[in-house]
């Protein structure tokens, strides 16, 4: 079962993370929290790659965190990453860049709902 | 939950040991989840980052289980595929390639690469675990296949009687000792061997019980002898012994060890404990300026010979004829 947190790109299928966890919530918190950090670097990177024009490096961290985000899940940032992927081929810098920021906000969206469920 | 329920075992094929599978991904978190579920499994796990780090871990490892990611830095799974097909390696690598991309071209080129097996992304464990014992079935009927050939070559190769070198391989083995011993300029050394009356044995207490003293004639040799020279039946009752790095004074030695040995022993048989000799004749790669396989033979052949003319049980040293010295000129 799919919940919102925010955004529709941030929708989570929490129950179905947790299985691929193998039903261990310590470990999926692990896993969550590594994800975190980990998109919010790649965010920068793909950034970085976008104003030096580097689509193919673009491509490959996209994808990268695609499937990150479908190992925990997270649908609908991974619907995002693909859409970087795409923006990616077709070398567009305006379209990476319009598209990484709506998977930053997806991004900040399930950051808030994970901090505000571990303070809960 | 999955990971509450009880799961099936995965059967490995040799159950005594943990198998190592590889987990090559650059997302940390498929790695992570991969590697937590595969040691649940009772597997030991090795991680690459990249598909150099994962050739590396397979060529050196020689690993037989790989999950290997499509697209990972510096080497993609498909080419890491294609790399690892190419090497001859003694054990085969199972591999499953894992990808986000699930287009029917897509299969076709991973599978064409050389991966045996093909998820998408995200794995679904259930289905993982029934990859992997598929895997495992196929690792578990190559090693079969691998040991029943293993056993094959032993047969072709040994004579069924005695279990020594048969004489195909003794002369295999003598010729490339012999190209050895060209190229580092030692000295090598043969010793003919026939079993004294053998005829007699057989006509006296039958041919099985002459199987039979040939045969314990056979160890009686084999363990006299150093562990890197080889013995081999060369036909009916005669045997040779092949010695790299052996020097002529010391191959009298070892074939007088040699027939000593069996001449002390008492050899078990269906009729008893029977006594028997040997006769041997032996030749030096250093009684010729460039030995060949077939002067070898034929020199230690005549010493063999001369043995027998001299009573038997015996060795004789082939000594090469000095040339005749020319008449002065008047």
């Amino acid at each position: 079962m799919s919940k919102t947190v925010g955004p529709t790109i941030a929708a989570w299928d929490g129950k179905a993370a947790l299985r691929a966890a193998g039903g261990d919530p310590s470990f999926l918190a692990e896993l969550v929290n590594i994800y975190l950090k980990d998109a919010a670097r790649g965010i920068a990177r793909i950034r970085r790659l976008e104003r030096q024009e580097r689509f193919e490096d673009i491509g490959n961290e996209a994808h990268r965190l695609k499937g990150a985000s479908l190992t925990l899940r997270l649908d609908g940032l991974g619907a995002a990453c693909r859409d970087i992927e795409e923006a990616a081929r077709m070398k567009s810098a305006p379209l990476v860049a319009e598209r990484t920021a709506l998977f930053k906000t997806g991004l900040e969206a399930f950051s808030r709902y994970w901090a505000g469920r571990v303070s809960a | 939950m999955l990971g509450r329920r009880p799961s099936p075992r995965l059967i490995k094929p040799n159950p005594a040991e943990r198998m190592t599978v590889l987990v090559a991904d650059d997302d940390v978190l498929a790695a992570k989840v991969l590697e937590k579920t595969l040691k649940k499994w009772d597997f030991d796990v090795v991680r690459a980052k990249n598909g150099e780090e994962a050739w590396d871990l397979i060529d050196r490892k020689g690993l037989r289980l790989a999950i290997l990611d499509w697209m990972m830095p510096k080497m993609d799974g498909v080419q890491l595929c294609r790399k690892v097909r190419r090497k001859k390696q003694a054990n085969y690598t199972y591999i499953i390639l894992l990808t986000a991309r699930d287009f029917f071209q897509d299969i076709i080129r991973g599978l064409s690469a050389g991966a045996d097996d093909y998820m998408t992304k995200p794995v679904n464990l259930l289905e993982l675990k029934a990859r992997l014992q598929t895997g495992l079935r196929i690792l578990e009927l190559e090693d079969k296949l691998l040991e029943s050939r293993q056993e094959l070559k032993e047969m072709a190769a040994h004579d069924s009687l005695t279990g020594l070198w048969n004489r195909s391989s003794i002369l295999e083995f003598f010729e490339d000792e012999l190209d050895k011993a060209r190229r580092e300029r030692s000295a090598i050394g043969v010793i003919m061997i026939d079993v004294d009356h053998f005829k007699r044995i057989n006509d006296t207490y039958g041919h099985a019980v002459g199987d039979q003293v040939l045969n314990r004639i056979s160890g009686c040799l084999k363990t006299n002898m150093r562990r890197y020279n080889k013995i081999g039946r060369y036909g009916g009752d005669e045997m040779i012994v092949v010695l790299p790095d052996c020097q002529r004074a010391n191959l009298e030695k070892i074939a007088e060890r040699l027939r000593v040995s069996v001449s002390r022993q008492r050899f078990k048989t269906e009729r008893g404990a029977l006594r028997a000799t040997i006769s041997c004749g032996a030749a030096s790669s250093e009684s010729f300026q460039h030995a060949s396989l077939r002067q070898l033979l034929s020199a230690s052949d005549k010493a063999l010979y001369e043995s027998k003319a001299r009573g038997r049980n015996l060795v004789v040293m082939f000594k090469p004829s000095r040339p005749r010295k020319r008449p002065k000129a008047a």
